[in-house]
């Protein structure tokens, strides 16, 4: 598990150069945050020109909208809000598209690299040590983006990045309660799925 | 507790995050149920798999991606021509501002010049009219003046609607009526051939007061009469009378006990209103002086007038003039 974001004082310190115009305490936010929207976005969308242009968007809307960001909400959150829109929206664009093709075992896997084959899991446990670590990560990416939204959402925010009840609560804003019973039927979609994937979890 | 409930509590078993109470009967049913217990594992290898998924380093363009764009937000506000002009959401707006703004102009100029260039295709309604008027009014007010004997003063009218036109057989139309009026104003016109109406004026205006007065004679209407046939220049009686009609627009007698004194206030009162004194004229107890104001002091000098005596308004003291006009005060004593 990753370290939790801090919504520390040297955030809301250059949250107030920039609204004085400083356009390099803006860098500075860039670049401390820019990874880890762009993994956000990455998990969100499974496509990397699709996370670049929705980190992008978030940081421009950002800095258009920084004189109204209310410090209750640490930055981190705030900005992780305005990404995870961004990418559903950018979801049902894709959607409204093309239509979304069932999850099948035998899809090629779309991947940083381009597509590979979808290795089908043999009853033998030993082949899951043998397969490279890269396709596993493919797998699990498989399984997190077809899952339904609100479930890929809360494993992205809690298992992937770590983020907090409370600051997931923030940004999805429902209670806290509700991301844990959501949280518990998402993992256990996941494990279904990634049961299906690589055979035996 | 039955399985259901244990598998729907795993993930926050794991995560710790569960009453201690809870916790213990989870554990209790895992030492005995192997299906949970492999549940177990296998949530907690699906959590430990995906916290183990690598981050995704985001291309290197990115950083100057955004920048670019942050600083392409921030730069127009410092172009302040590149601000109204460039979007085109504004640019429009301003554009048709301009061009309102141009056609009211327009519109103001054209109607601000039509006075002028309507003037030459002249003769105007209210010349004619005046032109049936006149006849009567200047018989009347001359003969009264000549039979009072009291001052006769003419002054030449500043004003258009004053002015006399000449005889109809002598106007000409197409006549520059601007050009008349002037030279009629200025006391000093110089006879055109061929324009007889500015002729006329300028006979007119000598044979008045000022010119007779530099003359020491007396001045009344009929001396204006013979001055004009001593030039030779005009054949009409009527023509005669015109100028005193035309160029009286103030005439007053104050009737004061100290004409002497009354006679040097008022011309005291000329200079203090920034008048011009013509001339005087002593004779038989009467005095007469002839002065020149601006039409702005006008009623104020009237208004001082009075202090000194009884004011006698042979004509109506004009309400509008321009410029300056010119008067002819008597001073008499009492009557």
């Amino acid at each position: 598990m990753k370290e939790k974001p801090d919504p520390s004082d040297e955030d809301l310190e250059l949250v107030a150069l920039c609204r004085k115009g400083d356009v390099d305490a803006f860098e500075a936010l860039v670049a401390k945050y820019q990874k880890r929207m762009f993994n956000i976005a990455f998990r969100m969308t499974g496509n990397n020109e699709d996370a670049s242009e929705i980190v992008q968007d978030a940081f421009v809307a950002v800095y258009r909208n920084i004189k109204g960001f209310q410090e209750r909400a640490g930055f981190s959150t705030w900005l992780c809000t305005i990404v995870l829109n961004l990418s559903r929206n950018r979801l049902k664009q894709i959607a409204s598209g093309r239509t979304r093709e069932a999850y099948s075992l035998n899809d090629p896997l779309p991947s940083v690299q381009g597509t590979c084959n979808r290795d089908i899991a043999s009853d033998n446990p030993s082949v899951l040590d043998t397969l490279e670590k890269r396709e596993v990560q493919q797998k699990v990416q498989g399984c997190i983006q077809s899952m339904d939204g609100d479930y890929r959402e809360l494993i992205i925010l809690r298992d992937v990045q770590g983020f907090s009840y409370r600051e997931i609560s923030d940004m999805l804003t429902i209670p806290e309660g509700t991301v844990k019973s959501g949280l518990s039927r998402a993992r256990a979609a996941l494990r279904d799925c990634l049961k299906k994937v690589l055979g035996d979890v | 507790m039955d399985c259901h409930s244990v598998q729907e509590q795993l993930s926050l078993y794991i995560e710790g995050d569960i009453p201690y109470e809870e916790k213990l009967r989870i554990d209790n049913h895992l030492k005995s149920c192997r299906i949970c217990n492999e549940s177990l594992a296998s949530m907690r290898k699906t959590i430990q798999l995906v916290n183990n998924l690598e981050d995704i380093e985001p291309p290197d363009w990115l950083t100057q991606q955004i920048m670019g764009r942050v600083k392409a937000e921030a730069k127009p506000k410092k172009g302040f021509w590149k601000t109204i002009f460039y979007p085109l959401h504004i640019k429009v707006p301003i554009e048709a501002a301009a061009v309102v703004i141009i056609a009211i102009t327009s519109v103001y100029i054209f109607k601000t010049m039509q006075p002028e260039t309507q003037f030459a295709p002249v003769p105007p309604a209210e010349v004619a009219d005046t032109l049936k008027i006149q006849p009567h009014e200047r018989a009347t007010q001359k003969d009264k003046e000549s039979i009072q004997k009291h001052i006769t003063v003419d002054t030449v009218a500043k004003e258009q609607g004053r002015f006399s036109p000449p005889l109809p057989h002598q106007y000409r139309a197409g006549a520059p009526v601007e050009t008349v009026r002037d030279e009629a104003d200025t006391g000093k016109p110089e006879p055109r051939a061929g324009d007889l109406y500015t002729e006329h004026s300028a006979e007119a205006d000598s044979a008045s007061g000022v010119a007779e007065y530099r003359e020491g004679q007396e001045p009344s209407g009929g001396s204006a009469g013979e001055g004009l046939p001593k030039r030779g220049e005009s054949s009409s009686l009527q023509m005669k009378a015109l100028p005193e009609q035309e160029n009286a627009s103030v005439l007053l007698t104050v009737y004061a006990e100290d004409t002497g004194r009354a006679g040097e206030e008022i011309m005291n009162a000329v200079r203090q209103f920034r008048g011009k004194i013509l001339g005087r004229q002593t004779a038989a107890g009467r005095d007469m002086i002839y002065a020149e104001i601006d039409c702005v002091n006008l009623h104020e000098f009237i208004e001082k007038t009075k202090l000194y005596g009884q004011i006698n308004e042979q004509r109506p003291v004009p309400e509008k003039c321009e410029g300056s006009i010119e008067m002819r005060i008597e001073i008499s004593g009492k009557s």
